[in-house]
């Protein structure tokens, strides 16, 4: 007993748990650090603390009765899972979705990535110690999610996107609302400029730190800003876009390929401007029409493989189905962006000081449960 | 009058009251009380209050505002829950360490307001060389917050409690030096004459009066804000990654010694500076005439000043993020230890060439 009371005079190395629940990582998740000092040895991360299976799920379910548990595998950007499945649903059966739909789901699919942006970056500025402005963000993400009820009921988890179309039409008053969002919102990116971007405790933190190179962010798989914080212009909305993406004026920022944890952040921030663009751009050119296809009560898949992916706020959510022509996916299979980021994150670790660990998990914008889904 | 009172001005002041001699340790007595009573239990659950109320108004958020009229009793009333909270003491850590630390750290910070004058004869102890006390003091509780942090036998306490000890050698060198220049003007290491030199309208500050020792004050400013563990460096206690540091441990009644003690440390920090650099308890014009009561607006002048000051640690705490250990020692060495040697020798400088007078003798 009395040898194990906290003995400090020891060779051995420290070793120290974050998690499961700590606040990290978004979701319960396990990063057990190696300590010589403050410098970290060696790291093991540990996820299945959220594993419910739902790819398993899936095969019990009807076609329509498993979108909900898609805004489960990503909570903080919903719409992004349940989209890229509708979509390979209805490649399945070759269905065509009205021009307002398509616009509807893109005017959602922005706003949730202003939204988990801004929890991304709130986290990360809160794990430097800026609480204040971790709260003006988390602010602005409010007012999304006052968006979002308001549109369809749920802050969260919206089950808003559905097979052929979207659940609830947009109205006058979301327009209105969504467009003194914006106005309010593009003061609030001035004011992220001066509390953090030109921050010189903020940038002293962040700079030269978890730098990632754009061969070995290509070589870990890694997609969305954390692969395009290194120099890889990568963007599923450019690159193959879905929805009519490719109507809409903007750009895939650039940021050089210097990879840090302080160009995540930038890119974080210059992407929530870009989403505004598109926002702007979709509600002045809404087309009136129906807002989604009537596909009867019981809906059946045609038989045959389909795979669909998004641009999700974390990166590429693709969506694997297998129909065999009955009412639910027979098989399914989807590539989460924040499972890569997992096994690269101990080779990023290593060798860097405990203090800054939590910056660099924070900058990667890791979501435990889409890891283990 | 007594000789033991001599260096107890504050139970002289109070013997003054009573006709008859009356004996002494009951006059001790009553000066330790009112000491505890006013400045330590009633300011400083002010400053608690005060940072809570900042903290909210910064962050756009109401802060509290139930106990009592604005949320006034919210301390009080938080003290009283933490007295019925569960107190558990974890299995790995040293017993009599972990219960007797927080008890020691409020001891001393009681100890260390003993030197400070909140007015001109309320101080408990006049002593030569009380400022080199004070800096005994700061350093000695920043050691038993390394103790209270090794007590509890966690990993998380004993990492962010050797982060403290790198901290202990970034404040105490800029804080002792700091005191340097001071100490040279009042040719005594007595706080009461550094006191003394000074006066109450603003140009007989110190700071203003001598003025190489702005640089020594704002040295020992960000020394005792690294004292202090407050963010900007907040490294023992980062909410974001350390968990609560050291204190992640104490539960209960305890938990709520250390916020208290945190409070404590900010109000004797702002103390100390105005004392030093503030023109300490001096009232700007003169109030000779009131007799005894006079101490009453010195000490509320006082008051006044060390809050303002208080106010400016609060507003800095919640609008920056908080700093590297790398960071603190470079700040600490390359600029805060090289700010106080030159801030005395300008001092000294000084001295020589206007024959030891200040601004306010000089205009």
């Amino acid at each position: 007993m009395n040898e194990s009371k906290g003995s400090i005079i020891s060779d051995e190395p420290l070793l120290i748990d974050f998690g499961p629940h700590s606040s990290v990582v978004v979701g319960p998740f396990k990063i057990q650090v190696k300590l010589d000092g403050e410098k970290i040895l060696s790291v093991s991360t540990e996820s299945g603390y959220i594993h419910r299976g739902i790819e398993k799920i899936a095969e019990k379910l009807t076609w329509g009765g498993f979108l909900p548990f898609l805004d489960r595998v990503d909570y903080l950007s919903a719409i992004h899972g349940g989209l890229a499945y509708a979509m390979a649903v209805e490649s399945l059966n070759g269905l065509e979705i009205p021009p307002r739909a398509s616009q509807i789901r893109i005017l959602v699919s922005e706003l949730n990535r202003i939204g988990s942006h801004l929890l991304c970056i709130a986290l990360l500025a809160e794990k430097v110690g800026a609480t204040t402005t971790s709260m003006y963000l988390r602010r602005d993400r409010e007012k999304i999610n006052n968006l979002f009820e308001m549109l369809c009921g749920a802050r969260l988890t919206y089950s808003f996107i559905r097979i052929g179309g979207v659940a609830f039409d947009v109205t006058d008053g979301f327009v209105e609302k969504t467009n003194e969002f914006l106005r309010t919102f593009s003061q609030s990116l001035r004011e992220y400029e001066d509390l953090l971007t030109l921050n010189k405790v903020f940038n002293g933190r962040l700079s030269q730190l978890g730098v990632i190179s754009s061969q070995m962010a290509l070589d870990a798989s890694l997609t969305g800003p954390n692969l395009r914080a290194s120099g890889v212009s990568f963007d599923l909305r450019k690159d193959a876009p879905y929805c009519g993406y490719e109507k809409y004026e903007f750009e895939v920022p650039r940021l050089g390929d210097i990879g840090d944890c302080y160009s995540r952040y930038l890119l974080r921030l210059k992407e929530m401007v870009e989403s505004t663009k598109i926002i702007r751009q979709v509600l002045s050119r809404l087309e009136s029409g129906p807002f989604r296809i009537d596909l009867g009560k019981d809906f059946h898949a045609k038989p045959g493989q389909a795979y669909a992916a998004v641009e999700s706020s974390r990166g590429l959510f693709g969506v694997y189905v297998h129909s065999k022509g009955s009412i639910g996916p027979s098989r399914l299979k989807l590539r989460t962006p924040s499972f890569p980021v997992v096994g690269f994150m101990q080779k990023l670790l290593v060798g860097t000081q405990v203090s800054d660990l939590p910056t660099i998990v924070a900058s990667l914008d890791v979501m435990a449960s889409e890891v283990d889904r | 009058m007594n000789e033991t009172l001599k260096v107890i001005p504050l139970a002289n002041y109070f013997g003054t009251f009573f006709d008859s001699p009356i004996p002494s340790f009951f006059v001790i007595l009553l000066a330790i009380s009112f000491y505890t009573v006013l400045f330590f239990i009633i300011s400083v659950a002010l400053v608690g209050y005060l940072e809570r109320k900042i903290a909210a108004d910064i962050q756009m958020r109401v802060g509290p505002n139930r106990a009592g009229p604005i949320g006034a009793f919210q301390i009080f009333a938080d003290f009283l829950a933490a007295i019925f909270k569960q107190d558990s003491i974890p299995t790995r850590a040293r017993r009599r360490l972990f219960i007797s630390a927080p008890l020691f750290l409020m001891s001393f910070i009681m100890i260390a307001f003993g030197a400070i004058p909140f007015a001109d004869s309320w101080v408990l102890s006049n002593f030569d060389w009380s400022a080199v006390f004070v800096v005994v003091m700061l350093g000695l509780i920043h050691l038993m917050m390394f103790f209270a942090g090794y007590s509890t036998g966690s990993a998380w306490s004993i990492l962010s409690s050797f982060r403290g000890l790198v901290l202990f050698l970034s404040f105490l060198c800029p804080v002792a030096l700091s005191l340097l220049a001071p100490i040279l003007i009042a040719g005594d290491g007595s706080i009461s004459s550094i006191v003394a030199i000074q006066g109450g309208a603003p140009w007989k500050w110190m700071v203003i009066s001598y003025p190489p020792t702005i640089l020594s004050f704002f040295s020992m400013f960000v020394g005792l804000l690294i004292w202090q563990g407050r963010a900007p460096f907040n490294l023992t206690a980062s909410e974001g990654s350390m968990l609560q540091g050291l204190t992640s441990e104490y539960s209960g009644v305890r938990a709520s010694y250390f916020e208290y003690i945190k409070s404590a440390q900010l109000f004797f920090s702002s103390c100390l500076l105005v004392t030093i650099f503030l023109g300490g308890w001096h009232f700007p014009v003169d109030i000779e005439s009131f007799g005894r009561a006079a101490c009453i607006f010195q000490c509320l002048f006082f008051l006044l000043k060390v809050f303002v000051l208080t106010m400016f640690s609060i507003w800095i705490r919640w609008a920056l993020p908080s700093v590297r250990v790398q960071q603190v020692l470079a700040l600490s060495w390359r600029i805060l230890v090289p700010l106080a040697l030159s801030s005395s020798l300008l001092t000294g400088l000084w001295m020589v060439m206007t024959k030891g007078h200040g601004m306010g003798d000089l205009l």
